[in-house]
Order: C-alpha cells, then structure tokens, then sequence
C-alpha cells in the first residue's frame, strides 16, 4: 500500500478533528508554559544577592512545572496516537505492518505537535512584557532580563517536539494493533502487601531526611535533598494511588444503587492506572502546595511580628518572591490540569463511543451519562487530592502543625485553592459534554 | 395487502385486541438517502413480528425510529399507556422524554448485545432497574432470577468478555425483560451467532412473550427466525412492502 493511500485513510475527520485542535491546543500551551517557566527560573537565578534560597527557587520552579508540563505534553502525543484506533486497524487490514502503522501515526501525531510547538514559541515572544507584571526581588521584572539566551530560544522547541514524538511511540506501545481492532493492554495493578510496605518506608525515610534537613546544609545539597524526597513521594503515590483507587472503586461498585456512579467504579476498576495519570498533575500540586503554603503561612506571622529583625532583607523579599512562585505554580499546574482533563476525556468519549451509544439506546439519560464520566474523574481527584495532602502533611508535618497555630487563615486558603482545583476539574470534565451529545446524535454510525 | 390484514387485525379483536404501538408514515432521509419512506406499522400484544429485507433497506433505520432512538423526519409513533389509560405520540417529545420511555417501555436486543463490558453479566441486568431508582438488593434479587429464567445461573459475577456469544446474548435479553417493557426491540439477534447457538436464543427471545402481552419486533435476515414469528414485515428501499 502507498505511503500517500495510508496517510488518506489515517487523515483526522469528525471527531478526531476535534482531537488534533485539541492537541495543537495543548501542545502549544505546554509551549508557552514552559518558555514562561524557564524565563522565571532564570529571573530568581540572577537575583543579584547570595541567599541560597533564590538558587533553591529557581531549580525548584523548574522541576515541579516541568514534570506537569511534560506529563501534559506526553500525554497529548500519545492520546493523539491512540485515538486513531479504527483507522490504523483499517490499515493493517489492508494488509499494511504493524511497525509502518505505528510508523505513520506517530510521523502525524509529530507533525501536528511541531505546529503546536510552533504557535506557541510565537505567543511566547509576548511572554516577557506579560510577565513584566511579576515583581522579583524588589523590583519589576524587566522584558530585557527575560530574554533567554538565543541558544536556548533555538533549543527548546526541538525538544518538546521530539517529547512528542516520542510520548506518541510510547503510547501506541500501549496498544495492539491488530487487523481486527485497536486494544488497550489490560493494565490491572498487582500490588503485593509488601509492595505497599515499601512503599511505606520510602516516605518514613523521606520524612525523616525533611525533618532534619537544615540551612547549614548548603545549598546543592538542600536542593538534591528536597528533589530526591519529592520524587520518591511521587515515585510512592504513582504506585499507590492506582492501587487505593481501585480498592476503593471495588468497595463502591459492590454497593452503590446509582447507577452512575456504578459504572464510573468499574471502569476505574478496569483501568486504574489510566484513571490515576489523569488526576496526577493535581496530586503533585497538593503535595508540593501543602508544605510551601504552610511555610508562607508562617513566615507571614514572622514578618508581622516582633521577631522581624530575625530577618535580613534579603529574606523578607524573598519570601515575597517564594509566594510568586507559588502562585505561578499553582496557576500553571491547574491550567495544565484543565487542558489533560479536556484532552483525555474528548478521546475517553470518543474510545468509547459504544459504551454511551449502548447506553443511550437502554434509555440512560444523557445528563447521567455525564455525570457517570464526570465520577469518574473526581472520584480519583478527590483520593488523589486528599491522598498527597496526608503524604505531604505527613511529610512537612512540623510545618504545618506550625501554620496551623501560627496562621490558620493560611490553611483555610491552602483548602481553598485544592477545592478551587476539584472543581476546575468537573468544569473540564463538563466542557467536554458536546462531544458527548455529537457522539449520540449520530448513534447508528458511531461517529 | 399490508393495510387490509393491518386493518382485518383490528377489526378482529377490536374488543379485546386493540394495538400497543401505531407508526403512521414514517419518513427519515440521512442527507440523499431515504432511509425510510412512509412506513406505516402496528404492534400488538403478544405478537412476534419479523422485519426482513435486502441490506440497506431501513429495517434498523424503522426500529430505531419506532423506539425512538431517532427521530423521524415525518410520522407519528402512538404508544398506548398501559392500563389503557391514554395515548402518548413519542415524535413530538424531547431527547429526555424519548430517553426515559426506552427505559420504562421498551427492551432492547441488539446484534452485539451491547452491553457494558465493565459491568458483570448481574449489573448489566440490573442496569435499567437501578435506572428506574430500584435498591441495589432488588435489582440484583430480579437480575438474578432473570439469569436463572434463561439458564444463566451462576454465571452473574461474570464479565461479559467472560461469557460466550450466546449466554452473552441472553443476558441481553434478560437486561431487556428486567423491566417488564411492552415491546422488546431486537435488531439481527442472531446475526452473529453460530446455527445451534442461535436456535437457543430466539427459543429465549420467543419465549419473552409468553403469556404477557408483550409485542417482539426482530429484525432479521434469517428466513427460520422469520418463519417462527407471528407475521413478517418485507422492507424495500425505506418502504414496507408487504407484510404476512
Ligand atoms: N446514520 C446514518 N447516516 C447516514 N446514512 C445512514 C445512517 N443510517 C442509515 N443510513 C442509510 O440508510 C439506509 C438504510 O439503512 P439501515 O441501517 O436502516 O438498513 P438495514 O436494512 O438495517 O441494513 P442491514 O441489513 O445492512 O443492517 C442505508 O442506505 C444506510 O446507508
Ligand atoms: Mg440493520
């Protein structure tokens, strides 16, 4: 079979239309997102003074944005790949090899995220009058000093577009690609007890190393110290929460007289893994949010008392600055949350079409369709959300004990923010109800 | 030929037998294709209608219109209340309003059953009941009296993929007598079914309507599923052609 017959066959139409804007979308924001991350980064680095904390913001910001911001990129590529299911096992019908399929549909899947890329390294040219806005060290940040170095600005586009391509590989690894149809592995965790005690002992001793961790430990050291523990925090939750989530989805699907939150449960059952990656970029915020915002809490207490001469003034700014960062933080990893959300559940839609058209047809309502999908996703949110908030307040626990006698309205916005979080997530799994409706409105043909 | 013996039929039992279901001239086009022209139909109780025809001809489009899984572009569809206690005409009704009448009338066959894979072959049953606000202990009590009534028992806590095409097919049809619907729908029940296996389920389906007044519609290319239904419903290019 030709090249240019297979691209025809594999060329987005309808629905899957829908799912290229979407990834342009996202491939171009995680773009943007991460040129602002790393103008900001370089910002605290150049912070003309000697506090070793400004050097722990800068690698710190790097790190927990560019996990969420490769996650979502990743993510993307690899849905896109997915997604044209029923095309690529039309081509290995006609005869086409299962590596020349996976071969075209990541060439495509490139190619659109390279156009993403594009469009967003464009936008990004406006990025540094935007953030502009931000104060650093006492000052506004000025458009000159935001400027990356030309290499970089050359570099960063490559990179991501190559993410992608590889993400894709990778996602379509997770699917067998046979004459007869597309199918995910069955990915049922087996999580062994003694697993799960390991898993118990790698966050004591991280606890433990958070607890002792102390300035005089200078400044690389401290950062390879919070690094190490954060990733084997995430490293725990990734191989727990699956495992919890479904658990608890068992427990549920055994009683539950609703019939929509009957279906939610099984299909986290059958896929917890899945279920768990896309509540993901939400629990990473959690954890990291919890310990900082207690932090801010109670340095905000220090400031406002008597014992400010404890601080230098270097200090004092930077704690204004460590509070930017968090709320860039939490401003980028919800925008990323909402993109996934809207991402991974137009292709869940469109994965699945038969499930809702077989429902339709029974008579289920289309708002409880909705809404079973909409369980779906925050019943994992909320175990991931409460989940890294038990890791991290387990985790900084002195910390937040402090916050919470010190600075409770802290807290209380620290709580806030989360809810805030949960919600944007229903709002993502909501605006995704269209595809829905265009999925049933065409119930004979499937798509 | 098919408006006499429509009409002989009522007449006949205008005391005792009078319709369930009355399609006056549907018409549905998908772009240039005319699906469905003019389709008239009666169901009554306790008949099993076949609807047989050349592929393409709008058997599923006249199934689905009548079960108001689509809407036709012109027509009417009467449903009787039960206990005779009125009319509804489900063309003139919202998307919701048609949704909640497949639930609470209608059954549903389909040729690859359609049920929940994720669901046990228990809850796809229960399914339409937990719909209809039943508790989950009686929902599951009636799911597994329906598995039993088709030789299924014992088999609830499997998954679909877990189950052959024929127990899958019965549980399809088990799902769509749970709620004790006045018509139940199946389109090519049999179609994927080996011989034997498919002689079973329409044994199970057939014997849906035993003393109930229940109406059976089945599309099917099959002349034996035809021959052992009450009448037969001949489809070409959109139009009932003849019916037996
Ligand atoms: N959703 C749709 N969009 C466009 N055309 C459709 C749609 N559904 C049906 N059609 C067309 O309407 C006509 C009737 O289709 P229908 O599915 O009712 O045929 P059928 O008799 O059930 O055929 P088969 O025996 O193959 O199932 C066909 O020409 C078909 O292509
Ligand atoms: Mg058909």
């Amino acid at each position: 079979m030709s090249t240019s017959a297979a691209l025809l066959l594999i060329r987005p139409s309808g629905t899957s239309a829908t799912l290229t804007r979407l990834q342009l979308l996202a491939s171009g924001v995680t773009t943007l997102l991460t040129f602002a991350v790393i103008m900001l980064a370089i910002a605290f680095w150049n912070t003309p003074t000697n506090e070793v904390g400004y050097t722990v913001l800068a690698v710190s910001l790097v790190g927990l944005l560019i996990v969420p911001l490769i996650t979502l990129g990743s993510a993307t590529a690899r849905l896109a790949a997915r997604s044209r299911d029923d095309r690529l096992a039309t081509l290995r019908l006609l005869g086409a090899t299962s590596a020349r399929v996976r071969r075209i549909a990541v060439t495509e899947v490139t190619v659109i995220a390279a156009m993403g890329v594009l469009i967003g390294t464009v936008f990004s040219a406006a990025l540094p009058f935007v953030l502009g806005l931000l104060t650093v060290y006492g000052e506004p940040l000025q458009a000159a000093e935001l400027w990356l170095p030309w290499w970089l600005t050359v570099a960063i586009p490559p990179a991501l577009v190559a993410l992608a391509g590889i993400s894709g590989m990778l996602g379509l690894r997770q699917v067998m690609l046979s004459p007869l149809g597309v199918r995910t592995r069955q990915d049922v965790p087996r999580l062994s007890w003694l697993r799960l005690l390991a898993a118990v002992a790698v966050l004591g001793i991280a606890v433990l190393i958070m607890q002792t961790a102390s300035d005089g430990w200078g400044a690389v050291v401290l950062i390879i110290v919070l690094a190490v523990a954060v990733l084997a925090v995430m490293g725990v939750l990734g191989l727990v929460g699956p495992f919890i989530v479904s658990r608890l989805a068992h427990s549920r699907a055994r009683k539950t007289a609703d019939p929509t939150r009957l279906i939610a449960s099984r299909s986290i059952i059958d896929n917890p893994r899945t279920a768990w990656q896309e509540a993901s970029a939400l629990a990473l915020t959690t954890f990291v949010l919890i310990p900082a915002g207690s932090m801010l809490g109670y340095l905000d207490t220090i400031q406002n008392s008597a014992s400010r001469e404890i601080m230098t003034t270097d200090q004092l700014l930077m704690f204004a600055d460590a509070r930017t960062m968090v709320i860039a933080l939490v401003t980028v990893s919800f925008l990323v949350v909402a993109c996934q959300i809207a991402i991974t559940q137009t292709a869940a839609v469109i994965e699945r079409r038969e499930l809702y058209i077989a429902l339709d047809r029974i008579g289920m309502p289309a708002k409880d369709l909705n809404r079973s999908r909409r369980l779906r996703v925050t019943m994992t949110a909320n175990i991931a959300v409460i989940g890294s908030a038990i890791a991290a307040a387990v985790l900084a626990f002195w910390m937040v004990f402090m916050a919470l006698a010190t600075a409770p309205l802290f807290v209380l916005a620290i709580i806030i923010v989360l809810t805030v979080g949960l919600l944007l997530i229903q709002l993502g799994v909501t605006s995704t109800n269209p595809v829905l409706a265009r999925v049933l409105n065409a119930p004979t043909r499937g798509e | 030929m098919s408006a006499t013996t429509d009409s002989q039929h009522s007449r006949a039992g205008a005391q005792t037998l009078d319709w369930l279901l009355r399609a006056e001239n549907l018409s549905k086009a998908f772009g240039q294709t005319q699906a469905l022209s003019k389709a008239c139909l009666d169901l009554y109780p306790g008949e099993a209608v076949a609807i047989m025809g050349p592929s393409g001809s709008g058997k599923s489009t006249l199934l689905h219109a009548i079960a108001g899984i689509i809407s036709a572009d012109e027509g009417k569809v009467i449903l009787r209340r039960p206990d005779d206690e009125g009319l509804d005409d489900i063309t003139t009704l919202s998307e919701a309003k048609r949704s909640a009448f497949r639930l609470h009338r209608f059954g549903f066959v389909f040729q690859q059953g359609m049920l929940i894979p994720e669901l046990t072959a228990e809850e796809n049953i229960a399914l339409p009941l937990l719909l209809l606000g039943s508790g989950r202990t009686e929902a599951v009590q009636q799911a597994n009296s329906g598995l039993e009534r088709l030789g299924l028992a014992g088999l609830g806590e499997r998954r679909i993929g877990q189950l052959s095409g024929g127990q899958a097919q019965r549980v399809a049809i088990a799902r769509a007598l749970v709620t004790d619907p006045t018509i139940i729908f199946a389109d090519e029940p049999t179609g994927s079914l080996d011989s034997r296996t498919a002689e079973e389920v329409l044994d199970a389906l057939l014997a849906t309507n035993d003393g109930a007044d229940r109406a059976l519609v089945i599309v099917t290319h099959d002349e034996q599923v035809a021959a052992r239904c009450d009448r037969t419903v001949r489809m070409l290019d959109g139009r009932i052609e003849a019916t037996r």
